[in-house]
C-alpha cells in the first residue's frame, strides 16, 4: 500500500513537473515569439500565457507544442504557428463583451484563447471528427463559453450572428458573403486570402457599412488548408 | 545469327523503354507531385547516362560474351528498377516543406537516387551494343528507332490507360520479353517468375495507395470535405482529370466582397489533381450565378453595357466563363478548350449538373490550341476573355515551362480579332510580391509599342481584387468613369487607368506594398525600368516564351538576404534550375575525369593520349543536337499548335531521321559535305523559318504535322551521321576510348537540356541556335584533327 502511494505521488511530482515545464515553456514562447514580434495587446498576452497548447496537440506532438511553427493535428490539419494565433487575435480588437465567429475550429487553440477575452466563442468545423472532439476538449478543460457547430463554414452561424469579430482559419480564394452579412457594423474580419498552398495577403476587413467594406492587408502568410497558418 | 537479332531486340527495346520511361513518370509525377520538380528529377537521373560510360570502362575487359552479359544486365535492370520505384513511391518526400524541415532534402536526394539505376543500367546495356562487335551504324540506328518509338508510345497509350498503368503494362511486357529470350536462347524457364513482379508492384501500389497525390494538391484538399467523392476521372496525354463532388466546395476567383448573395455548391474538375476548374450548377435560372458579374473577369462587360455580339473564351474549362458571357446576354459565344477530356466531360457526364452549356446552340466550344485558332479565325469578338490558365502553384514551380498566350505576339494576334468596340480581359493571380501582374502589364505596354497602338494608355485599364488582377485592353478610348463606378460598387481597386494618381488608390484595399501601382507607374513613364526591377518582368515573345519565370541576379541576391521564404520554393523554377545544371555539371565531370586518375591502372592511356578532342568532340555534338532539339521544339510548338504533339512529333521525328542518318553516314566519304549541310540548312532555318511557317499556317492541323516531318527530317537525317562517323574510327581504333565517349556524350546530353533550358530563358531560342550552328562547326574541325592524329 505504502509502495502505491508513494508510485502515485511519484506520479504527481512527475506531472507536475512537466507541466511546469510546459509552462516555462509557454511563458517563453509568449516572450520570444509573440512580444518580440510586437504584439502588445495585454489581453492576448495573458491568454496566450494561460491557455496550455501542448494539450491541443497530439501526444506525439507534445514536445513541440511551444516551437515557433505549426504542427499537424491529425485527419490532415494543423494548428497554427504561436505568433499567427496572436496576430490575427490581436487585430480583431475584442474585449470582454465581445462575441466572436471563428470558421475552422481545428485543434480548438485559437478559439480557447479568444475564449479569454471574450464573452463568447461561436466556432464552426466543417470535419465532424475534428467538430466533436474539439467540443470534447473544450468541455474537459473548462471553456464553457465557446459553443462548437459542425457544418460548412461558409453559411457562417445566422442564429447567433451578428459578431463583433470573425476569425477564418484557413486560406479561402474569396470571402464568404454570408459571413460578411453577419458582422456587425463596425466589426473586423482577419482572413487569409489568396489561394491554398502559396503565399495569402492575411486580410484585415472592416465593416463601415452594409455597402461599405474596407480591407487592409497586413502581412504576407502561408496558409494551406493542411497547415493552418505560417508567417513568412 | 540468332544472337544479333537478340542483342538488336534487347537495344531496341530498352531504347524505347528509357524514354517511355521517362515520359509517363514526369507524367505521374506530374499527378502526384508538381512537373516542375519532376522535369529536375529527371534531369537529374539522366546523368545516369554519363554514369555508365565510365562503368564500361572499368568493365569492359569482364564482357566476354556481350549478349550473356546483356542478359543478365537486363534481368537486374528489371528487377532492380522495379524495386526502386516502389521505394521512390514511399518516399514521403514534400516540397513545401523544405522551408524549415531540413529531412524533406534527405527525401528529395532518396527520390532522386532511386531514379538512377533505371537509367544508369538501361545506359549500360545500350551502351555494351555500341562496344559489341556489331556495326555502329547499325546500333545507332536501332537505338535510336527504339527511342522515337519509346517517344510516340506514351501519347498512344495515354488515351487509353493512366500514366501508372501504361507503365506497369511497359513492365509486363518488358518481363515478357525476358521470359521469351531465355526460352529461346538459354532454354531456361527460370525467368518466369519475374513476371510476377510487375504484378505485385501494381497489388502494392493500387491496394495501398503508395502513388498518393500530393496532400498540398487542391484535389487532397477537396477530398478531404464531407461527403467528398470522385464523379469521374479521364486520362489524356495532357493531363489527369478528377471531378469532385463534395460539401463546401466552392471556387470563386477574383470575387468582390460586396457581393451578398448566394455562391451554390459547386462541382470541380482538377487537372493532374490541381488547378481547379468549377463548374456550377445551373438549370438556365443564370440570374442565380449572380455572382459571375461581381468579379474582376467582368470589368469588360460593364464597360461595354450595350449588346454584346459575340465573346470568346480562352481556357473554358468548367464553363465559367461561358455562365459569364451568358449572365450579361451575349449572342454568341465561342470557346476554346485544349484538353479534350474537358469537352468531353462537360458534353456527356457533366452536361446535366452544368445545365449543358456545352451544347447550347450559341455556344461553340473547340478543342484546339489558342493561337492556332486566333490565327485562323475570320471572326472578330466584342470580347476575348483569357481566363486564369494556370494553377497558382503549378505556373510556379512549372516556371521553366513555356507559354505561348503570354507573348507580345499573341497577344497582338488576339488584339487584332477586336471588333471596333472590343476588349480583351487577362485575369492573373495577384501574387505577394506581385510579380505576375506587373508582367502581364509589362506586356501589353510592349506589345503597344511594337505595334504602334495609338493612344494606348487611355485604352488601358488594370484592376484588382484580393487576389485577382485583369487588365483589360480596349479597341477604343475606355470610359473612366464607368471603370470608377464598377470599382466603387464592387469594393476593387484600380492598378492603373489613364490620369490615375494616389488619390484613385487604396480606398477599399489598403497595402503595405504599393509596390504594384508604383511599378505600373513607372512602366509606363520610364522606358527602361524593365530592367532595374528586381524580378524579371521582361516581356515575354515567342523567341523567349517564359512567361512565369521571374527570377533573375538580382532576384537571387534579395532571395539571399531574405531567405528562402521571401519566394516561396514553388515560384523557384529558374533558379532551381540553375542550382540543378551547377550541381549535374559538377557530378557528371566528376564521373568522366574519374577513368583518367586510374588510366595508368587500367591501361587506359588512350584516354589520356586524346582525351581533349574525344571529350570536346562527343560534348561538343551532344550539345549542339539537344540545343537543336530544344530550339526545334520551341518553333515547331507555334507552327503545329498543340503542346503534347507538338514536343512528340519533334523528338520523334528527329529520332527517327537521326537513326536513319546514321545507317547511310558511311555513303558520305568526304564528311565536309555532311557537317556543311547541317549548318547550311540551321542558318536557312535561323533565318527564314519563321517566313517559311508564315507560308505554310494556313493548311490544316494533319498536313502542318507532314510538312512538319518533312522539316525536321531534313536537317535530323544529317544530324544523325556525326556521332556514328567518330565513333566508329574510335571503336575500331580505341576501344576503351569508345566506351568513354559514350559516356561523355551521355552527359553532354543530360547538361545540354538544362543549358538549354537556361539559355533560352535569359537570351531566347535564336541565340541557341545559333549556338548550336557554331559548335557544328567546331565538331567538324575536331573531327578533321582526329582523324588526322589518328592515321
Amino acid at each position: 500500500m505504502k509502495k502505491i502511494i508513494l508510485i502515485f505521488f511519484i506520479l504527481i511530482l512527475l506531472f507536475s513537473f512537466s507541466e511546469d515545464e510546459f509552462k516555462i515553456k509557454r511563458l517563453s514562447m509568449v516572450k520570444t515569439q509573440i512580444e518580440s514580434r510586437g504584439i502588445t495587446d495585454k489581453r492576448v498576452l495573458n491568454a496566450l500565457k494561460e491557455v496550455p497548447r501542448h494539450l491541443f496537440v497530439p501526444e506525439e506532438q507534445k514536445k513541440h507544442a511551444y516551437e515557433d511553427r505549426p504542427l499537424p493535428i491529425g485527419f490532415g490539419q494543423t494548428i497554427s504557428q504561436p505568433y499567427i494565433v496572436a496576430l490575427m487575435t490581436e487585430l480583431l480588437q475584442l474585449n470582454e463583451n465581445s462575441k466572436v465567429l471563428e470558421i475552422g475550429t481545428g485543434s480548438g487553440y485559437q478559439a480557447a484563447i479568444l475564449s479569454k477575452i471574450v464573452k463568447e466563442v461561436y466556432t464552426i468545423e466543417i470535419y465532424a471528427e475534428l467538430a466533436e472532439k474539439a467540443k470534447e476538449r473544450f468541455k474537459k478543460l473548462g471553456y464553457t463559453n465557446i459553443f462548437t457547430l459542425n457544418a460548412d463554414g461558409y453559411y457562417g452561424w445566422k442564429e447567433k450572428a451578428p459578431f463583433d469579430g470573425i476569425i477564418v482559419t484557413c486560406a479561402a480564394s474569396f470571402i464568404p458573403p454570408p459571413l460578411l452579412k453577419q458582422l456587425k457594423i463596425g466589426g473586423i474580419m482577419v482572413i487569409p486570402v489568396g489561394k491554398p498552398f502559396t503565399v495569402q495577403n492575411l486580410l484585415l476587413v472592416k465593416k463601415i457599412s452594409d455597402e461599405k467594406i474596407i480591407t487592409e492587408v497586413i502581412t504576407e502568410v502561408i496558409f494551406v488548408p493542411l497547415i493552418r497558418g505560417n508567417v513568412r | 545469327m540468332l544472337d544479333k537479332i537478340i542483342s538488336y531486340i534487347i537495344l531496341f527495346f530498352v531504347s524505347s523503354l528509357i524514354l517511355a520511361y521517362e515520359i509517363l513518370f514526369i507524367r505521374i509525377f506530374s499527378l502526384v507531385q508538381w512537373q516542375g520538380y519532376v522535369s529536375l528529377i529527371i534531369s537529374l537521373a539522366l546523368s545516369g547516362f554519363g554514369i555508365s560510360g565510365t562503368i564500361l570502362i572499368f568493365l569492359k575487359k569482364f564482357i566476354k560474351n556481350s549478349l550473356s552479359f546483356s542478359f543478365l544486365l537486363v534481368i537486374f535492370h528489371f528487377v532492380i528498377s522495379l524495386v526502386c520505384l516502389f521505394i521512390f513511391c514511399i518516399v514521403p518526400f514534400n516540397p513545401f516543406q523544405i522551408g524549415w524541415s531540413k529531412k524533406e532534402f534527405i527525401y528529395l536526394f532518396l527520390q532522386f537516387f532511386t531514379l538512377i539505376p533505371f537509367f544508369t543500367l538501361g545506359a549500360l546495356i545500350v551502351g555494351i551494343q555500341f562496344i559489341s562487335n556489331f556495326k555502329v551504324s547499325e546500333v545507332y540506328f536501332i537505338n535510336l528507332i527504339g527511342s522515337s518509338i519509346g517517344a510516340f508510345l506514351p501519347v498512344v497509350l495515354l488515351h487509353f490507360f493512366s500514366p501508372y498503368q501504361s507503365l506497369m503494362l511497359l513492365f509486363f511486357l518488358y518481363g515478357i520479353l525476358i521470359i521469351i529470350i531465355g526460352v529461346i536462347k538459354y532454354r531456361t524457364f527460370n525467368c518466369l517468375f519475374l513476371i510476377c513482379l510487375p504484378i505485385l508492384l501494381h497489388f502494392l501500389i493500387t491496394n495501398f495507395n503508395l502513388l498518393k497525390i500530393s496532400e498540398y494538391k487542391g484535389l487532397q484538399y477537396a477530398l478531404k470535405l464531407p461527403e467528398a467523392k470522385i464523379i469521374t476521372e479521364k486520362n489524356t496525354p495532357l493531363s489527369t482529370i478528377h471531378v469532385i463532388k463534395a460539401k463546401g466546395l466552392r471556387e470563386v476567383k477574383g470575387l468582390s466582397y460586396s457581393f451578398t448573395g448566394e455562391i451554390p455548391e459547386q462541382i470541380c474538375i482538377y487537372f493532374d489533381g490541381d488547378n481547379a476548374s468549377p463548374i456550377n450548377p445551373f438549370n438556365e435560372e443564370i440570374k442565380k450565378l449572380e455572382f459571375l458579374s461581381y468579379t474582376t473577369q467582368a470589368l469588360p462587360y460593364y464597360l461595354l453595357e450595350d449588346s454584346i455580339d459575340k465573346v470568346l473564351i480562352v481556357g473554358t474549362g468548367g464553363g465559367e466563363g461561358i455562365l459569364r458571357a451568358l449572365y450579361f446576354n451575349a449572342k454568341e459565344i465561342k470557346g476554346i478548350e485544349l484538353n479534350k477530356g474537358v469537352i468531353d466531360l462537360m458534353k456527356n457526364e457533366l452536361s446535366e449538373f452544368s445545365g449543358n452549356i456545352y451544347n447550347l446552340e450559341n455556344v461553340d466550344v473547340k478543342n484546339c490550341d489558342a493561337s492556332d485558332y486566333i490565327k485562323n479565325t475570320k471572326e472578330f469578338f466584342d470580347i476575348i476573355e483569357i481566363a486564369l490558365l494556370d494553377s497558382f502553384i503549378g505556373s510556379g514551380l512549372n516556371s521553366i515551362g513555356e507559354n505561348y498566350i503570354y507573348t507580345v505576339e499573341s497577344l497582338f494576334e488576339f488584339y487584332s480579332k477586336l471588333t471596333n468596340r472590343g476588349i480583351i480581359a487577362i485575369t492573373r493571380w495577384l501574387k505577394e510580391p506581385a510579380y505576375d501582374s506587373i508582367k502581364i502589364f509589362s506586356l501589353a505596354i510592349e506589345m503597344a509599342k511594337t505595334y504602334r497602338i495609338e493612344d494606348f494608355l487611355n485604352k488601358i485599364v488594370f484592376i484588382r481584387s484580393a487576389n485577382t488582377s485583369t487588365l483589360c485592353i480596349s479597341k477604343n478610348k475606355i470610359n473612366i468613369d464607368k471603370v470608377k463606378k464598377f470599382l466603387e460598387k464592387m469594393c476593387f481597386e484600380p492598378i492603373f487607368f489613364y490620369g490615375i494618381d494616389k488619390n484613385d488608390i487604396e480606398k477599399f484595399y489598403k497595402s503595405k506594398n504599393s509596390d504594384l501601382f508604383e511599378t505600373c507607374i513607372k512602366l509606363v513613364q520610364e522606358g527602361n525600368y524593365v530592367k532595374d526591377y528586381i524580378f524579371d518582368i521582361r516581356p515575354t515573345t515567342d523567341d523567349r516564351p517564359y512567361y512565369y519565370n521571374f527570377i533573375k541576379l538580382k532576384t537571387i541576391k534579395l532571395i539571399w538576404e531574405k531567405g528562402a521564404k521571401f519566394i516561396p520554393f514553388n515560384e523557384w523554377g529558374f533558379l532551381l534550375l540553375v542550382i540543378l545544371f551547377s550541381f549535374v555539371s559538377i557530378f557528371c565531370f566528376a564521373f568522366i575525369i574519374l577513368p583518367l586518375f586510374f588510366s595508368k591502372k587500367l591501361k587506359l592511356s588512350e584516354i589520356k593520349k586524346n582525351n581533349i578532342v574525344v571529350f570536346l568532340y562527343f560534348f561538343i555534338i551532344a550539345i549542339s543536337y539537344f540545343f537543336i532539339e530544344v530550339v526545334l521544339i520551341q518553333k515547331f510548338s507555334l507552327f503545329i499548335m498543340h503542346p503534347v504533339y507538338s514536343i512528340t512529333i519533334v523528338i520523334v521525328t528527329m529520332l527517327f531521321f537521326s537513326g536513319l542518318g546514321s545507317l547511310f553516314f558511311e555513303k558520305f566519304k568526304n564528311k565536309i559535305i555532311i557537317f556543311s549541310f547541317i549548318i547550311f540548312i540551321l542558318l536557312i532555318y535561323l533565318f527564314f523559318i519563321n517566313k517559311i511557317f508564315n507560308f505554310l499556317f494556313h493548311y490544316n492541323f494533319i498536313i502542318r504535322i507532314m510538312l512538319s516531318i518533312i522539316l525536321i527530317g531534313i536537317p535530323s537525317f544529317f544530324m544523325g551521321m556525326p556521332y556514328p562517323s567518330l565513333f566508329s574510327i574510335i571503336k575500331e581504333k580505341r576501344p576503351i576510348l569508345a566506351c568513354w565517349a559514350y559516356g561523355i556524350n551521355g552527359f553532354a546530353s543530360v547538361i545540354s537540356i538544362l543549358s538549354a533550358n537556361i539559355l533560352s530563358i535569359i537570351y531566347g531560342f535564336k541565340l541557341v541556335l545559333l549556338f548550336s550552328i557554331l559548335l557544328y562547326f567546331l565538331a567538324f574541325i575536331l573531327y578533321l584533327l582526329f582523324n588526322k592524329k589518328i592515321t
